[in-house]
């Protein structure tokens, strides 16, 4: 019969293993559904999902044929025109603090996230940045799922 | 006759909502997560409804069309107006959210591809059911599994949110 105290360091061992496999699968999974709703003009924000529509200066550059080489359309508002601004996503993950960090290395993230972007300063939320921010309740959801998953492995 | 509004109500009492006491807040949460669910299929090329149509081309003459406004797939994205006024309204009382097109005009396009109406049966316009129509249509299973999850989370008595997660995560896990 096992002791109180081995109980306890199976129990501890088997949460931390659920935590391992929860950072690896969501860091596998969820930069890519971000990706994926921000290129269908979704933001990963909880709050309001469509991203506002281009200036009406951008889309006349649009319309004039300026960022044709581009293949940049009004419609929807992906936030891609190199692609250098979504392809700047890394993350990491800090399995001793139990982190998954994400983040946007092109400087233009912050600007579309927090300060606004253009003349009118418009926000287009690409990660909850904010305090009392969250992810929209689809990836939340997902992460959810992720997590279930890895409890239900390691400690059912 | 036209439509006054293209929507889906949900009855969550039939899924347990009368169990839980933050009902607001769990019905709040379960629209936010249909609108976005919605925006995300469509821009999947995907119906939310189980066994629905969604036709995953363009006829050559709108897809030439399209291609100067937006991008040239059935992603109900021409303007952006009609994927822009969808919303969900939700009642304490009756235990459902609402979901759908409430805006006039854009009622008249969602009918046309949802299909609601004989009016738009007769159009010549493809399916694409982005919404399941009362009393005829189902949710998707997938879709209907993670409200029933949301719920499970107020049952709980958890917060409902992520932020639930993140605790769980980072309490009592200190190495050694």
């Amino acid at each position: 019969m096992k002791s109180v105290k081995e109980m306890e360091d199976y129990i501890a061992k088997q949460i931390l293993k659920a935590q391992d496999e929860f950072l690896e699968n969501a860091n596998d999974e969820i930069p890519k559904l971000i990706i994926s709703q921000i290129s269908k003009g979704i933001s990963p924000v909880a709050g309001e999902p469509r991203f506002a529509e281009y200036s009406k200066s951008y889309k006349q550059q649009m319309k004039d044929g300026q960022l044709d080489a581009f293949s940049k359309k009004p419609r929807p508002v992906n936030l891609k025109l190199t692609g250098i601004l979504l392809d700047s996503l890394v993350t990491k993950i800090n399995k001793s603090r139990g982190v998954l960090h994400i983040e946007f290395t092109d400087p233009l993230a912050e600007i579309h996230t927090v300060q606004g972007a253009g003349k009118s300063k418009t926000i287009r939320k690409m990660l909850p940045m904010q305090e009392g921010e969250e992810f929209n309740r689809v990836i939340t959801q997902r992460i959810k799922k992720i997590f279930k998953e890895a409890v239900d492995k390691y400690l059912k | 006759m036209a439509v006054s509004k293209v929507t889906y109500k949900l009855n969550l009492n039939k899924l347990g909502l009368s169990e839980i006491s933050n009902k607001a807040e769990a019905l709040k949460e379960i629209g936010e997560y249909l609108k976005t669910t919605i925006l995300d299929h469509a821009g999947d090329l995907k119906t939310t409804v189980k066994g629905g149509a969604y036709k995953k081309s363009l006829s050559p003459a709108y897809k030439k069309f399209k291609d100067d406004f937006a991008s040239p797939v059935p992603n109900m994205e021409l303007s952006g107006d009609m994927l822009d006024s969808l919303d969900y309204e939700y009642n304490i009382a009756s235990g459902t959210v609402e979901v759908g097109f409430f805006d006039y005009d854009q009622a008249q396009k969602a009918d046309n591809h949802n299909k609601f109406t004989t009016n738009a049966l007769a159009t010549d316009v493809p399916a694409r059911q982005l919404i399941p129509k009362n009393g005829r249509d189902e949710l998707r299973p997938e879709i209907l599994q993670d409200i029933k999850d949301i719920l499970d989370d107020y049952r709980d008595g958890a917060s409902g949110s992520s932020g639930m997660i993140m605790d769980m995560i980072v309490s009592n896990l200190s190495r050694k």
